[in-house]
């Protein structure tokens, strides 16, 4: 004779489970992350080139106006198919252009346009010179520290909208590319 | 698949194959197509059998969340599939958990839990789209068959494979289990098992066809394919092999027709147009058909 | 050879329900046993504890005679969805087998699941929808179910609710064959003429079990009154209509 006990239903158990398969998929996921990350470093930089993320604090303010700037000298360019003068830009009330408070701190740079869409700085006192390429749709923010880049010398007129300036001409000017994060993907990606 | 792609290009020139078939993204995407479709068709099945639609709803929102995980720890954009399998497969258990082990009804708790997915996936997405690339939301929310790369297929076969072996060993069981767990239980399946055995193949499919049809709406293609098959089978066998056909059919025709008709509309969309227009074709001819 | 089933001290209860109170009993092998009572005084419990289908208390043990056998078991209801294309014949190859329904074509599954339902007259419903049934239809169905593996206990819940006399023939004849093999049966009914003719032990059960005996000691007419009546024994009872 065989005695076969009838189990009660428990339904402890389900929860144990459903805890270790969360904590396994975890376990799993964890490790396998860093198979699937997207490195910043494995792109190379060339010599004219340097991430913004490696740049000091004090440069990283008059970017962040200069990327704002682009965004509304682009569209005062679409709107008025013409490059905004200088003075047009500081009666805006537009950074790092206004000569307010912020511009005094920063070093009183004087801003020429120098070619169409091309906007470069000289600081008063010794500092580092911006140079803001509104050329394209995307911002492209060059620097000099070491005040060694030759500067481009200032448009003679506006109607002189047949200058297009290239990247290979700031390079060899000596200038310095600030290449932001979005930079990266929007090259790897073919949009 | 290179083979796959360069014959489709020599038909397209030939003449006997359209233009659209030249283009390697297309071919990636009707491929993902023939591989996912048939198992949304089949599992769709028994979504509607369990009554579990509003369950797969709340699964592919989850997907919004889950991609703007992966991306924010620092997967590609294009393929947060780690981030996206672990939070979607969390999410979904512990929704069925939760269902089983309170006496909240089972709307309202997916209700919540769906909310609390879409919200959550909504605001991580909207931050993490604007730091990284804002045309990515389109993907994410709509399918994009563009962006299908070799091993992405490779996943998705591997994963097809997987469920549909699976599928044949315990479909039976996991039918029966949902209509009478009395039952089964007394012929000693494990119906718990059962249970969360089809949630997770559930949202392994949904998963694997994010990418096509987008996180908004493939819960919608577990559900329609299966939805119309209902009102023209008279068995179960054949409602589960026409499911897959028309998930396939839909699928396959939603990918392509946008390319053939030049019109840039995203592929989850046309797919679910297509997959509703039969449906509503099906729902017709059974009203007059009543007459 | 069927199975006795040994129950000790069988208690249930959910949150402040107590369903049944300590049944202590023994069901001898290859009888078949009726369980008798009120709407709602713990009959589908108990034979749902005795299928370990819920969290009961105590000790409820199967006495086999020589190897441990099938069990079958047709529940009180199940429900099927009308829209569902689950025909009559895919039920019971659920209930047969692992081979899927879309992918079945093992004629001779086909053949032995018509075998079985032609055992209670429903081989010409075979291609119906289940949801299309009568609910004495479904009845006959799901009997057929409990009898594919040949099980030597069988637990049986309101069977022949909503079933025409035809099921009920059916269902009588096929009752007393498997007596006659030896089987042990288990029974809630509520017709007590059917009982009577079942010739089979009674078990009058309203919370705890009342009375056991053959049917002519037990549903005397003096005592007829306990089976529709809810007499429950405890202070800090709530009547309960769960049935």
């Amino acid at each position: 004779m065989i005695t076969q006990s009838v189990i009660s239903e428990n339904r402890g158990h389900e929860g144990y489970w459903i805890a270790f398969l969360c904590a396994l998929i975890l376990i799993v996921g964890s490790l396998l992350l860093p198979f699937n990350s997207v490195h910043d470093g494995h792109h190379t930089l060339a010599k004219h080139q340097v991430f913004i993320s490696d740049l000091a604090p004090p440069p990283l303010a008059m970017i962040a106006d200069l990327r704002l700037a682009h965004e509304e000298i682009r569209y005062l360019y679409e709107t008025n198919q013409a490059w905004p003068e200088i003075a047009q830009l500081e009666e805006g009330w537009l950074a790092p252009f206004v000569k307010d408070k912020s511009w005094d701190h920063q070093g009183k740079h004087q801003w020429l346009l120098v070619a169409p869409g091309v906007y470069q700085s000289e600081p008063v006192t010794d500092g580092t010179r911006y140079l803001l390429n509104s050329q394209g749709q995307a911002v492209d923010i060059w620097f000099d520290q070491a005040q060694q880049a030759s500067l481009l010398p200032a448009l003679a007129s506006t109607e002189d909208n047949a200058t297009v300036l290239s990247t290979e001409q700031f390079i060899d000017a000596g200038w310095i590319q600030v290449i932001f994060s979005d930079d990266v993907e929007e090259t790897a990606h073919h949009h | 698949m290179d083979t796959l792609r360069l014959l489709a290009s020599q038909g397209a020139e030939a003449g006997w194959l359209s233009e659209s078939f030249s283009y390697a993204f297309m071919i990636n995407a009707l491929v993902a197509a023939l591989l996912v479709g048939p198992l949304l068709g089949g599992l769709g099945t028994l979504v509607i059998a369990k009554r579990l639609a509003f369950f797969s709803e709340a699964v592919g929102h989850a997907a919004l969340t889950g991609i703007a995980i992966g991306v924010l720890l620092g997967e590609p954009p294009e393929n947060p599939i780690i981030g996206l399998f672990c939070f979607c497969m969390i999410f979904a258990l512990l929704l069925h958990f939760v269902r089983n082990r309170t006496a909240v009804p089972y709307d309202t708790l997916v209700g919540v839990f769906l909310a609390v997915a879409l919200a959550g996936g909504a605001a991580l997405l909207m931050y993490v789209a604007r730091k990284i690339n804002i045309h990515m939301l389109e993907n994410v929310l709509f399918g994009s068959i563009l962006t299908i790369t070799d091993f992405d297929l490779l996943v998705l076969g591997l994963s097809c494979l997987l469920i549909i072996v699976g599928l044949m060993f315990t479909f039976n069981r996991i039918l029966l289990a949902s209509i009478s767990p009395d039952i089964a239980k007394v012929r000693g399946y494990n119906t718990h098992f059962y249970d969360y055995l089809f949630v997770m193949m559930i949202t392994l499919v949904t998963i694997a066809a994010v990418k096509i049809v987008g996180a908004v709406l493939v819960g919608a293609l577990l559900l329609i394919p299966g939805a119309t098959a209902r009102l023209m089978t008279k068995s179960m066998g054949s409602f589960v092999l026409l499911s897959s056909f028309l998930a396939t059919l839909s699928c396959i025709i939603g990918t392509l027709l946008p390319m053939e008709l030049k019109w840039s509309i995203p592929s989850g969309a046309s797919i679910i147009l297509v997959s509703a227009s039969f449906f509503l074709i099906a729902t017709v001819t059974r009203i007059v058909g009543r007459k | 050879m069927g199975p006795a089933i040994v129950l000790d001290d069988v208690s249930l209860r959910y949150e402040n329900n107590i369903i049944l109170e300590k049944v202590s009993a023994t069901l001898d092998a290859g009888q078949c046993h009726v369980v008798m009572g009120p709407n709602g005084g713990g009959k589908t419990s108990l034979l749902r504890s005795i299928l370990g289908l819920t969290p009961f208390k105590g000790d409820i043990q199967f006495q086999w005679q020589q190897s441990k056998g099938k069990i079958g078991y047709v529940p009180q209801k199940a429900t099927f969805e009308p829209s569902l294309p689950l025909t009559v014949l895919d039920f019971i190859l659920l209930n047969q087998s692992r081979s899927p329904l879309f992918f079945n074509f093992n004629k001779k599954h086909k053949v032995k699941a018509l075998q079985q339902l032609a055992r209670l007259g429903m081989e010409d419903r075979a291609m119906f929808r289940m949801g299309q049934l009568s609910g004495g239809e479904q009845q006959r169905v799901l009997f057929a179910q409990a009898l594919l593996d040949d099980p030597d206990l069988l637990i049986l819940d309101e069977p022949t609710n909503g079933m025409d006399e035809q099921g009920v023939r059916y269902f009588e004849a096929l009752i007393n064959d498997l007596v006659k093999e030896g089987k042990t049966i288990l029974i809630v009914h509520h017709d007590i003429s059917a009982v009577r003719r079942l010739q089979a032990t009674v078990h009058v059960v309203n919370g705890m079990l009342l009375e056991s005996g053959q049917a002519e000691e037990v549903l005397k007419p003096s005592k007829i009154e306990r089976l529709f009546n809810h007499y429950r024994h405890h202070s800090s009872q709530q009547k309960s209509e769960i049935s």
